[in-house]
């Protein structure tokens, strides 16, 4: 299917509703061990994509404002240092409302050890919207604390071939987290988040569930202009899948280090990462996954083009390799793409 | 039990006819001084001026002065039941002449502490007083008043019948003898931390450094505005000098 016939897809309406019905009676007619054990290609939902987008939206609620380098005259003349005038917010209650389309291409939509012709590349189109919610900064003589909000929802299409359709899904994510930063440029978050995926290909079915409650570390570094942090999670989640016979089959304990660099060169914002993540599963299906333990790696790059505050334009390039002790788990894709981002803060 | 209470009072007067001037001496403690810095005692039958160095101590009755010359600064540590630190910024001259009373000839200083003092503050045409816990500075402006800042914590300042509340990133310019108190201005944290000689020309950072950077950050975060100007002298009329910054600059 090519992006044309994608998009005149929605067009025919009874059309549609035809293919969809099928999909679900040809989803709802795979038996589910058979799937698993055959590596039917399904959404993986364990591989969530957007760790490095909420760590951004966090930080660009928290960020702090550049400052001029070089005054002179009175102004600098004093020992009690540069004195700008400034407004406050009194509580500092905040709201970033984003919107984000990207599209790109992947070598391997599925994230399968070994692709077949159908699955073996594809074009991906997401939409986001991001709701992001600062609920005050607060002194604590010594520490600040910031509690935040946030409503996200997530639309994911794949296109290049009509069996893709099985990869789209919708996603919302509501998350509450709290964070405390300290001098030296070290913070510690503590988060609660759930995530709904559902099949938007059979009426908005729910497919999987997943709450996990975070503790995350991190240090941020001035580094000339650019901005580095590091920060260390650990996360438990809590998932239901409903598309499995084991329900919780999800469930693991996860780890994870992300790396970071914020560049500026002019307009252009140059963004580097690299995420290693280990994930070690609770509930086991003794004939598929049991002692299951993966080590996910994330190594990509954004550039970000900005035409003003609230306009920007992305290029993204991503590289995900997992190792599992599974065997038929381990994968390795690419993903690049291009995107655009409208932005509003108050 | 009169013969008791004649024992107490000669015990008392003998008390206070030894200890006297020790109660009235303030004990501090040199924690560094870069240039020429001098402590001057106003009490001529003790020792002249005493040039202080880094790790000296001194133990002066009062009133005595503290100077430091052009390119000089000094900080002191007075250990009570808590600690004061006391920063001093070049070309300045204050004179000590109780315990929280200082009078300034000129320049500036930084104040930190973390118990609740009433301090007065004066010049020659103005007095005020300020009492709260944190860290700020002050300044002796070009016409006998104060500027004062607020870098962490939450002051009183002004007299009696006009006082006003600072909180952290707080200006305010006292003047006169009543010690009129300005508005407030709200001035950026971050860049005045970043750019402040009495915070950064020390060694040594202060007890407060984490205080400071809390609210700087909390500062950051709440931010909604930033005005392209910069606060300079106050003019004769007690009032703030501001001085635009042209776009260049800015970049």
């Amino acid at each position: 299917m090519t992006l044309y016939s994608k998009a005149m897809k929605h067009i025919p309406l009874f059309a549609q509703h035809l293919s969809v019905s099928s999909l679900i009676l040809i989803i709802s007619s795979l038996p589910l061990q058979v799937d698993a054990q055959t590596r039917q290609p399904t959404r993986q939902y364990d591989l969530p994509t957007n760790q490095i987008d909420d760590y951004r939206a966090r930080q660009s609620l928290l960020n702090r404002e550049k400052t001029p380098s070089s005054i002179s005259g009175e102004i600098a003349d004093s020992d009690l240092g540069i004195q700008r005038p400034v407004e406050e917010k009194k509580t500092g209650f905040g709201y970033h409302l984003g919107f984000e389309t990207k599209l790109g291409y992947s070598n391997n939509p599925a994230s399968m050890e070994s692709t077949s012709d159908t699955f073996d590349s594809a074009g991906v189109w997401e939409n986001s919207l991001r709701n992001n919610f600062l609920l005050g900064a607060f002194d604590l003589g010594g520490a600040s604390f910031s509690p935040l909000a946030s409503i996200n929802f997530a639309r994911v299409n794949h296109f290049g071939h009509d069996d893709l359709d099985i990869l789209d899904s919708d996603s919302l994510s509501i998350s509450f987290a709290g964070i405390f930063q300290f001098n030296g440029g070290w913070s510690l978050r503590g988060s609660l988040a759930s995530s709904f995926q559902f099949d938007p290909n059979s009426g908005m079915y729910q497919t999987y569930r997943e709450t996990s409650p975070t503790i995350a570390l991190g240090k941020g570094l001035q580094i000339g202009n650019a901005q580095a942090f590091i920060e260390w999670s650990i996360a438990y989640c809590y998932t239901n899948s409903k598309a499995q016979q084991i329900e919780d089959i999800m469930d693991r304990f996860e780890t994870a280090l992300l790396f970071g660099l914020n560049m500026p060169l002019g307009k252009i914002e140059f963004s580097p990462f690299l995420r290693f993540a280990l994930s070690r599963y609770s509930n086991e299906d003794t004939s598929y996954n049991k002692e299951q333990t993966d080590f996910l790696v994330n190594l990509g790059l954004q550039l970000k083009y900005s035409f003003s505050e609230w306009l920007s334009l992305k290029g993204h390039l991503n590289l995900t390799t997992r190792n599992s002790n599974i065997s038929g788990k381990d994968f390795t894709r690419i993903d690049p793409g291009v995107g655009a981002a409208l932005d509003a803060k108050f | 039990m009169r013969l008791i209470f004649q024992s107490c009072s000669i015990f008392y007067t003998i008390s206070v006819f030894f200890f006297w001037g020790k109660a009235d001496a303030s004990n501090w403690a040199v924690k560094f001084a870069t240039g020429n810095t001098y402590l001057q005692p106003k009490i001529h039958n003790i020792e002249n001026t005493k040039r202080l160095e880094t790790e000296a101590s001194f133990e002066s009755p009062f009133p005595f002065a503290l100077v430091s010359a052009k390119s000089s600064y000094l900080e002191l540590e007075q250990k009570r039941s808590f600690v004061l630190a006391l920063r001093l910024g070049q070309s300045t001259a204050i004179e000590v002449r109780n315990p929280n009373d200082f009078f300034f000839f000129q320049g500036s200083a930084l104040f930190s502490h973390r118990q609740n003092i009433h301090f007065t503050l004066s010049t020659a045409s103005c007095e005020t007083k300020i009492h709260g816990t944190g860290t700020w500075l002050i300044q002796k402006t070009d016409h006998q008043g104060f500027k004062i800042i607020v870098l962490e914590g939450e002051f009183k300042a002004g007299n009696e019948k006009v006082d006003g509340v600072l909180n952290a990133g707080d200006l305010a310019i006292v003047s006169g003898k009543k010690g009129l108190i300005s508005q407030n201005i709200k001035i950026e944290l971050p860049l005045l931390l970043s750019s402040c000689r009495l915070l950064n020309n020390f060694p040594t950072p202060l007890r407060s450094k984490s205080r400071l950077i809390s609210a700087a950050q909390v500062q950051s975060i709440r931010m909604k505005k930033k005005y392209e100007a910069f606060v300079g002298q106050v003019s004769p009329k007690n009032k703030v000098r501001l001085w635009t910054v042209k776009e260049k600059a800015e970049k």
